[in-house]
């Protein structure tokens, strides 16, 4: 019993680092995707308490992925619900925050995407996976990856272009 | 990745993101779900009123003189407890909530109908109990429609 517990102990320091490490990425690639920031921590929250959860019998290529994936689903999922199931009343100011400073454009523009070329590109770019990695955690072809990310660089540039 | 521009884009949203403040280390792990929910006490109520109804239902039918009389209203508040339970919804879910738990009550579906005809306050209580456990089915149904359909 006593290794039992050790063992579920030295899994979860594990995985608690693993998930500190990650966490600055994933938040901020919430962020980008459009969450506000409360939306982002419950979301990172739910992941981590369901990365608890999950059996250490399978493990991930990339805790960050997963972290991100699972995160990003999260708060997609609840951003859903409030959307439909929430009087409009409390909806006022619970957009994402204005992004007002000239360097942010990107972000602007990047919330314009669909938030399939929005995940990708933001899984690729501002969590660091490799095209192998995310196209293993969405479940896509490779291929898919790197289309979705030359469309989705594409429609960025157009956006930003017009802008300017 | 090939041309500069595209370069530049990558590059301008890294430094954004870079940029973006994280919150304060101790609010990146707090140890429990961001919605917490409290079934326990829920089903306690849930049970408490059951029991209470049932009674006081018995009592009212006396009163009255009639089956399920009007002026009985508790058996709504169950109903209304069992719908929303453990869906976790807005005033505007909860709306919905209500006009599917209203429209079970009506249509009573089996096996709301047979037990609607159980005597005293366990009948009173009893029908709109099934009918609120479909409605909470069926909110929980459209719930997972709309993650599914927009998400």
């Amino acid at each position: 019993v006593t290794a039992i517990a050790v063992d579920t102990m030295t899994e979860r320091l594990r995985w608690e680092a693993a998930y500190r490490s990650a966490f600055p990425r994933v938040y901020r690639g919430l962020l980008a995707l459009g969450a506000r920031p409360e939306e982002a921590e419950d979301a990172l929250q739910d992941a981590f308490l369901k990365g608890l959860e999950r059996s250490s019998d399978r493990p991930v290529a990339s805790v960050d992925g997963w972290v991100f994936v699972v995160a990003s689903r999260g708060w997609r999922g609840r951003r859903i619900r409030e959307r439909v199931l929430l009087p409009w009343t409390l909806l006022i100011d619970r957009e994402a925050p204005r992004l007002m400073d000239a360097s942010y454009d990107v972000l602007s523009s990047l919330r314009k995407l669909p938030l399939r070329q929005r995940r990708i590109v933001v899984a690729r770019y501002v969590v660091g996976l490799s095209q192998e990695q995310t196209a293993e955690l969405f479940g896509i072809a490779r291929g898919t990856v790197s289309a979705t990310t030359t469309q989705a660089i594409a429609a960025l540039r157009r956006h930003m272009e017009v802008q300017k | 990745m090939t041309t500069p521009s595209e370069q530049w884009i990558v590059g301008a949203l890294r430094q954004a993101t870079d940029r973006m403040a994280l919150p304060p280390e101790s609010r990146w792990i707090r140890g429990h779900h961001s919605t917490p929910h409290a079934p326990t006490i829920a089903v306690v109520g849930i049970i408490a009123i059951f029991i209470v109804g049932s009674w006081s239902g018995s009592v009212a039918e006396r009163h009255f003189a009639s089956t399920d009389p009007g002026p009985v209203v508790i058996d709504e508040v169950l109903g209304m407890l069992v719908t929303l339970f453990l869906n976790p919804v807005g005033w505007v879910g909860a709306f919905l909530g209500f006009l599917l738990f209203r429209l079970s009550d009506i249509v009573k579906p089996f096996p709301a109908n047979k037990l609607e005809q159980l005597h005293g306050g366990i009948g009173v209580m009893a029908d709109d109990l099934m009918a609120a456990i479909y409605a909470n089915l069926a909110l929980r149904a459209v719930i997972a429609a709309s993650n599914w359909i927009i998400g």
